[in-house]
């Protein structure tokens, strides 16, 4: 009794990985609903104008990719297409050639031009004052983009130099918000799109209601979300048949566990 | 089903599924050369794109006669000097600027940003539902990281004992939405690469 109630963990694993693989392979097709939090992201990019600015930040690493990478993909296919220009940045050196590689597959795939539409930046040092310092001039932050260009003889900082010049930040993060809110929003009232894993995701959810963010977009379901609007589904949509059945099977792993406690515990009582 | 022919598939399906064996064998030696390896390209990516960081921040501008870099650049150099027997004290002076630096950029903007801003978010019209249920579940939490020893003590006389309860519960709810995301969080990480798997590597 007391084995069947406390299994060995690779039965569990093995139990996950299974509920996982099979929807995997014959998608069930559970109808994804955009929440309030996406809806409000996808309606803020919608109303802005054609050649409008936004700068991305990507402030994850490879560790965070599957979660965040899909949000990334779906939002900039997003932005190419309502043709925002786009000043692309990463504060994490590995994630520098990654961040190349996503614009090629959206801005790049979209046949806008490098230099005029877009640029990589590449990776900044210096975290929080790095942004502090772009309130000043992006310019001098970074000097070059990722080919080593000098960013005076590109296009697109003909009308931006700096921070407050952009009129929208999508942030995404797995290590925190708020370097990105005292730096950007609170400094010069700038709009910014969150996107973070979904550990971070209640936590920095309150910023929307206080105003200090436009939206939060939390996890993979944001990206299925967002991916379910642009009308594109990729691979965070395909993941959320088993993202669901997975949950299914943990919450009845957390009633069979408590089942056999509170068995347990009776049979202690009365022996 | 068709298996890819291309060598990088295999070799990120040959990491994932070492990386995937800590699960069921615990310390095998595929888990711990990947992990091994992991790091080393970690490094090595670090160090290139560390030194382009160099080249454009600082070759570049001094090349082009802008030599008020060197300052700090000097400072940065002071943090090596750490590894220097009797002359470690000298690092402290740039790590006192970097501290400095940031915590005024820091503090300037964290009371309206964290304190103002959350307290006047917090200060709802009592119209809805929702409102009223986020303004009881604010008091009670502040009730209960308040209320405590002495008062704890007045608040259970006067029967408002139930208050920090409340409190309490409402955190086991708000922790429990973490808990649940976090799962999610791990799930998704898990279920990119059995996409990976299944699609790039096994052409399913």
């Amino acid at each position: 009794m007391k084995n069947l109630f406390n299994p060995d963990k690779r039965v569990t694993y093995f139990l996950l990985l299974l509920v996982m693989i099979i929807p995997l392979i014959n998608p069930l097709g559970i109808a994804i609903k955009p929440s309030t939090n996406t809806l409000l992201a996808y309606d803020y990019v919608e109303n802005l104008k054609p050649g409008s600015s936004m700068i991305l930040f990507i402030d994850y690493g490879m560790g965070q990719s599957a979660e965040l990478t899909p949000q990334v993909l779906a939002s900039l296919k997003h932005y190419a297409a309502k043709g925002l220009k786009l000043f692309a940045a990463t504060q994490v050196p590995e994630m520098a050639t990654a961040l190349t590689s996503y614009l090629d597959q959206t801005y790049k795939a979209a046949n806008k031009e490098y230099g005029v539409d877009y640029v990589d930046l590449g990776y900044f040092a210096g975290a929080e004052s790095a942004v502090g310092a772009m309130g000043d001039s992006i310019i001098d932050v970074f000097k070059a983009d990722v080919y080593g260009t000098d960013l005076t003889k590109l296009p697109i900082f003909k009308d931006v130099t700096k921070l407050p010049d952009i009129d929208v930040m999508f942030a995404v993060t797995a290590s925190g918000t708020i370097p990105f809110i005292r730096q950007a929003n609170t400094k010069f009232g700038m709009p910014i799109i969150f996107s973070v894993n979904a550990v971070m995701g209640p936590a920095n959810v309150p910023y929307v209601q206080s105003g200090q963010a436009v939206s939060v977009l939390v996890g993979s379901t944001g990206a299925a979300e967002y991916e379910t609007l642009i009308g594109q589904p990729g691979t965070a949509s395909a993941a959320m048949d088993a993202q669901s059945l997975a949950h299914l099977v943990i919450i009845l792993l957390i009633v069979w566990g408590n089942i056999g406690y509170f068995m347990e515990k009776h049979a202690a009582k009365h022996e | 089903m068709q298996i890819s022919q291309d060598p990088i598939v295999w070799l990120s399906a040959f990491v994932t599924l070492s990386i995937l064996s800590f699960v069921f064998w615990n310390d095998s030696p595929f888990y711990n050369y990947v992990q091994s390896a992991y790091l080393g390209v970690a490094a090595g990516v670090t160090v290139v794109v560390g030194w382009s960081n160099i080249k454009n921040q600082v070759i570049t501008p001094l090349m082009n006669g802008n030599y008020s870099i060197l300052i700090p650049v000097f400072l940065g150099l002071l943090l090596l000097v750490r590894y220097i027997p009797g002359l470690n004290w000298v690092a402290r002076y740039p790590v006192a600027v970097l501290v400095a630096g940031g915590a005024g950029l820091g503090l300037a903007n964290t009371v309206q940003a964290q304190f103002v801003s959350q307290i006047k978010a917090g200060l709802l019209p009592l119209n809805s539902f929702d409102n009223i249920l986020m303004f009881v579940g604010l008091l009670a939490v502040i009730a209960f990281f308040f209320l405590t020893g002495r008062t704890t003590h007045v608040m259970e006389k006067l029967k408002l004992g139930w208050v920090t309860r409340l409190g309490r519960i409402v955190l086991m709810v708000a922790f429990g939405a973490s808990f649940g995301t976090t799962v999610m969080g791990r799930c998704s990480i898990l279920i990119g690469r059995l996409q990976f798997l299944l699609t790039d590597f096994l052409g399913l």
